[in-house]
């Protein structure tokens, strides 16, 4: 008969027996209780069980756990060395993160990209430009970086308006080579925020377990 | 001298003040460790424990009932302990009684024609009692030991355990409901009234 008591029920019924429900509520119990038998079996059940809880001997200490100067001394070097572990961990704890969350945005917006190329993307402009000093004649004037630019820009003008309909997949592929770059998981950045994310948490978890072993 | 008197004292240093309130408390510290824990030696760790981490906080305590600080600082203990336990378990297979000795229960003896005597039923039921509480999860143990046996209402205990009422209310509820089911395998220790129940429901 029992089974149909829900969990709410028994809630109540607890409650109920320490006199910790609203006035409101009791009353709806004591209504139900009135006219439900399986109900006021459970209570009895429930009351039951307190009693038998209730009975447990009251054991007295097996010693003394008074404590000794030594324990006290002891207990002193404890409770000055927990709160400047918790403090250190914490500042680490959100120095890294701060530093992650930084990183991060660079990152997201972009603004990190040339420190994402690979080393052999940040070469290649410094190449040609002594490639353009090696080739210019003696006596002329090495053209200035923005007009080598300039040229490189009509040369892949040129180049899609050859290709066409190919020329215009030419930037994204560009772009598509810097993202997989920023994917690799060896770039220097991905290295700066893992790093950082492992300090994070671990200066976390060590600030979380010093705070615990200080309350207990 | 009241317990404010020595708490101040023992703040200034006083250790012979922190003392007298160990004495004072220190059977119901014993008490809820030993009934949450289930093991003489850890309880009696858990104990000691509480009360190096209530004299080392002692600066922390703010008024209002220092019982109630207390039983927080030794659930706290309890805590750790069952951690500690949790990695190297040592926990026994059958239920024991309070000197940790196994008690022959009629769960598992049945000897219908032998009547034992009442002191060793009563420690039997104890017994029976402690092992259901084993039973329950640490969080149920936890509310059942504070309200039942150690008398706290409600507010006293959400305090303690740092949870809202409601959680108190449920956990309890839930708790006592597992321990009537457990106990039903004690039948035979149970008081009279309980089998009567019993035997007119099945």
């Amino acid at each position: 008969m029992k089974e149909r008591i829900s969990r709410r029920d028994w809630e109540q019924l607890s409650a109920y027996m320490d006199d910790q429900l609203s006035a409101r509520e009791q009353a709806g119990i004591e209504a139900r209780l009135q006219t439900d038998e399986s109900l006021r079996e459970a209570l009895d059940d429930l009351r039951m069980t307190r009693i038998a809880v209730k009975a447990l001997p009251h054991l007295r200490a097996p010693r003394n756990f008074t404590l000794t100067p030594e324990m006290a001394e002891m207990a002193g070097r404890r409770q000055r060395k927990t709160p400047r572990l918790f403090s250190t961990f914490r500042l680490a704890s959100v120095v890294s993160s701060l530093l992650l969350v930084m990183v991060l945005l660079v990152d997201l917006l972009g603004l990190g990209r040339v420190a994402m190329m690979p080393a052999q993307e940040m070469a290649a402009p410094s190449a040609k430009i002594l490639e353009a000093e090696e080739m210019a004649a003696p006596g002329e004037e090495v053209q200035p970086m923005v007009e080598v630019r300039a040229e490189d820009a009509a040369v892949e003008k040129e180049a899609g308006e050859a290709l066409g309909e190919e020329g215009l997949a030419y930037e994204p592929a560009a772009d598509s080579e810097i993202s997989q770059a920023a994917a690799t998981p060896f770039a220097p950045v991905r290295v700066v925020e893992i790093f950082l994310g492992v300090i994070a948490f671990a200066a976390g978890v060590a600030a979380f377990s010093s705070r615990r072993r200080g309350r207990s | 001298m009241n317990d404010a008197t020595l708490i101040q004292r023992a703040r200034q240093g006083d250790l012979d003040a922190f003392n007298r309130l160990v004495l004072a408390y220190q059977d119901m510290l014993y008490n809820q460790a030993y009934r949450v824990i289930g093991e003489p030696g850890a309880a009696e760790d858990a104990t000691q424990e509480a009360f190096i981490s209530a004299y080392r906080k002692l600066h922390t305590y703010r008024g209002g009932s220092f019982k109630g600080w207390l039983l927080r600082i030794v659930t706290n203990a309890c805590y750790d302990e069952l951690r500690q336990r949790k990695r190297k378990p040592v926990a026994p297979l059958e239920p024991r009684n309070e000197d940790g000795e196994e008690f022959e229960s009629p769960a598992w003896i049945v000897d219908p024609g032998e009547s034992p005597e009442q002191a060793i039923q009563r420690r039997e039921l104890a017994g029976a009692i402690q092992w259901c509480l084993d039973q329950l999860s640490t969080d149920f143990r936890m509310v059942v030991v504070l309200v039942d046996v150690q008398g706290l209402d409600y507010a006293e205990a959400s305090q303690v355990i740092e949870k809202p009422l409601g959680t108190v209310k449920s956990r309890l509820a839930r708790a006592r409901h597992r321990m009537q089911d457990c106990l039903q395998k004690f039948r035979e220790l149970l008081p009279s009234a309980f089998r009567l129940r019993e035997e007119a429901s099945v």
